[in-house]
């Protein structure tokens, strides 16, 4: 199976953690749809960590839901998934036991890919704890994948060993289609910038068919739920984490609450002009233009198209600068740039220097093309 | 534009040198139909830079093309050989002259783009050997690649360039191919680390090399040379006068099982189970296959092992693998824990594996 583009979904992790149930994920299926998230692109619903026992069947050696949580088995669930035109995900560990020390899959990747294929699975996102001291992590991580392959059901296979043993040297080789590149996000400001800062000269692996993963997005959280914490995030530092995430190429898998998340942030999560530059068919990655305290990302996308994101990460408005020389424009060339915000629809031109002012820990996503001068 | 599978090309650029003309082109063109490297995928034809006029346009600047050589405009011989379903590809430099002489794209980018691109250029080898020294060579080449695309991102955009680092930045150039030394030192096949692949991806992959065959290459080494570059997702340029190779070297060359490797739509680089010089690299292929190659590039005979654990196998999956020999060997293994491949110093193999249900009491 060729993962084309970044896949796009919601976890459970973000928001609930633990504590979920089949009457949650409904909801979550319904709201997914009804408040159009399924239609912007979001087709995946996907359960992470506890949703199964912490030992196997001991006649089929299969993994157990967990029958607080499902009290009627996992197909019901599956089924209703399906059943609404979505996709349906699950969770795994290399290790003998998960994150939250649960049922892994080591040694039974076999068996497990097996039944994920019988039961529908469509995703299984697959985590790095509690695996053997001497054990290494790029077989364990191929193993899965060629159970996956073998059982027979295209299957996106969402490896999470958080960036860890230089994963991005031999990940794709393995055969996943995406992969996790840092440690857990916080809904917090200093959270999401260390996770992308990280990866902005790593980008250069993240492709079709394999993508780097920078973790579920935290925005519409407003500080509720797992991974929230006691700094509220103000819209124009979640408009950032999102043009990021786009910019990025990174999966879109959103981890706020759909049901109940405020009408503004499912727009800015659903904007259509945003996800066609994440879901871009060259799937390039960006560069830096500026990589210091002022944050200019800029990125060649499909039939000659040319997005450019610049950050404010200071606490002052100001009026962002970037050089068309250093994306590889001259003067002699006989072109120009014009650039639109995407948000917003204010135009931009230039041939030697272009400004663009920007909120203070804001930011501004334009895109455009060379046309004649 | 989106290359999702690495591209096929023959390449006269040094076996003719500057010294091409009209008739040695399309003799070599025709013999691509004739021979089946068409047929096989082989798509492009790279003519080298001796289309070119010594110097530009005195008043506009601008390329010329040798028209005397050529017998007629770059633009008649590229729908010449589009007639004939072949691509034209050309040598060209990002400094200011290309390997043997011609004029550069130095600060004419644009202008030059535009050329390439109105006379049916279908792929630009671009070298930078010849670039300032006080030039960074990345915004040099993203230049180009920005330059291709104002010109209606036609054209194929591949690069040989030494630049250190040109792995993690080359994906954002817009460049399509690249080779990290420069054309002009370009001398067979380099065996990629394992960081260079990670960085080889669909859309900007990592070319291995020009696979040159002359009379003091042996189907060995061009095997070795075919084998590595298809286990890498790297574009296969043969560089010779095809019109003049014998049955079996043409029959290599086309092989449709090295191919097929090479071309696999899911376009994973291979990973390196062990290195050299008793080397086993794994590819993941669309459908539930892998190639695995072995090369053995000691100076002697050796058994080279693989085992199924390493390529994910374990004791719950009851499966045992099934390895079949493609590219002229005729071997096949089932097991469960191991095989062993044998091979002469030099040598290497290419098998396809699969995975068979069974209950797997003992090897």
């Amino acid at each position: 199976m060729i993962v084309r583009t970044p896949p796009m979904g919601w976890n459970t992790w973000n928001t609930f953690g633990e504590c979920y149930n089949e009457e949650v994920l409904r909801e979550i299926a319904d709201a997914l749809v009804d408040r159009g998230f399924a239609e912007a692109g979001y087709n995946h619903l996907i359960i992470d960590d506890h949703w199964v026992m912490e030992h196997r069947d001991p006649e089929t050696h299969r993994l157990i839901p967990r029958p607080g949580k499902f009290p009627n088995g996992i197909e019901p669930v599956v089924s209703y998934v399906h059943g609404k035109g979505l996709k349906f995900g699950v969770y795994s560990c290399v290790g003998a036991r998960t994150c939250g020390a649960k049922m892994g899959s080591f040694e039974y990747e076999f068996t497990d890919a097996e039944w994920f294929s019988e039961i529908g699975v469509d995703y299984l996102k697959h985590d790095y704890c509690l695996r053997p001291e001497k054990s290494n992590g790029e077989t364990l991580y191929r193993r899965m994948a060629l159970a996956l392959r073998d059982s027979g059901r295209d299957t996106v296979f969402a490896a999470c060993n958080w960036g860890c043993d230089d994963v991005w040297s031999w990940i794709r080789s393995i055969g996943a289609h995406t992969y996790r590149s840092t440690g857990d996000i916080c809904d917090n400001f200093k959270s999401f910038t260390d996770i992308f800062r990280s990866q902005v000269f790593k980008l250069g692996a993240s492709a079709s068919g394999c993508f780097n993963d920078l973790d579920m997005i935290t925005v519409g959280m407003d500080g509720e739920g797992n991974v929230g914490t006691s700094e509220l995030l103000t819209e124009g530092v979640y408009r950032t984490q999102f043009c990021v995430w786009c910019m990025f190429g990174s999966p879109l898998i959103l981890g706020c609450d759909v049901r109940t998340v405020k009408d503004k942030y499912r727009d800015l999560l659903c904007n259509s002009e945003l996800i066609r530059i994440n879901q871009d068919p060259e799937c390039r990655s960006p560069f830096p233009v500026a990589f210091d305290d002022a944050l200019v990302f800029c990125r060649l996308l499909d039939g000659g198209d040319i997005a450019v994101l610049l950050i404010n990460v200071n606490d002052n408005a100001c009026n962002m600068s970037f050089l068309p020389y250093d994306i590889g424009l001259t003067e002699e060339s006989g072109y120009k740039l014009s650039m639109k915000d995407v948000l917003n629809g204010d135009t931009f031109e230039a041939s030697d220097i272009m400004f663009v002012p920007v909120p203070p820990k804001d930011c501004r996503m334009l895109r455009g093309r060379l046309v004649r001068k | 534009m989106v290359i999702s599978v690495p591209p096929l090309a023959v390449s006269v650029a040094r076996t003719f040198g500057g010294d091409i003309d009209r008739d040695r082109v399309m003799k070599t063109a025709r013999a691509m139909v004739g021979r089946g490297f068409v047929k096989a995928g082989y798509r492009y034809l790279n003519i080298g830079d001796g289309w070119s006029a010594k110097e530009r346009d005195e008043k506009t600047g601008s390329l010329l093309s040798d028209e005397e050589k050529l017998g007629g405009s770059l633009r008649s011989l590229s729908e010449e050989l589009g007639s004939l379903g072949i691509k034209l590809a050309i040598v060209t430099s990002g400094g200011t002259r290309t390997p043997t002489g011609y004029p550069g794209s130095f600060g004419h980018e644009y202008e030059d783009a535009e050329f390439f691109a109105e006379n049916g250029v279908a792929m630009i080898a671009q070298d930078f050997s010849a670039l300032p020294r006080r030039t960074d060579p990345v915004t040099m080449i993203r230049r180009t690649g920005l330059a291709l695309r104002a010109a209606g991102d036609s054209i194929v955009y591949s690069v040989y360039a030494g630049t250190e680092n040109l792995t993690r930045y080359i994906r954002a150039t817009g460049a399509h191919l690249y080779h990290l030394r420069p054309w002009r030192d370009a001398a067979g096949i380099v065996f990629p680390p394992k960081e260079v692949l990670g960085y080889s991806v669909p859309g900007s992959l990592f070319n291995c090399g020009e696979i040159a065959v002359r009379s003091n290459v042996g189907l060995t080494e061009l095997k070795r040379s075919l084998v590595i570059s298809a286990m890498a997702s790297s574009p296969i340029t043969v560089d010779a006068d095809i019109s003049s190779l014998d049955d079996k070297t043409v029959s290599l060359l086309t092989d449709t099982d090295i191919i097929a490797v090479a071309t696999d739509a899911e376009c994973r680089p291979a990973g390196i189970m062990s290195g050299e010089p008793e080397a086993v690299m794994l590819k993941v292929l669309d459908g539930n296959r892998c190639a695995a190659a072995f090369v053995n590039d000691t100076d002697q005979a050796r058994d080279i092992p693989f085992y199924a654990y390493d390529m994910g196998l374990t004791r719950d999956a009851r499966r045992f693998v099934f390895a079949d020999e493609k590219a002229n060997g005729c071997r096949s293994f089932e097991f469960c824990d191991d095989m062993n491949v044998a091979l002469g110093s030099g040598d290497s193999a290419l098998f396809i594996l699969t995975l068979k249900r069974k209950e797997c009491a003992s090897k």
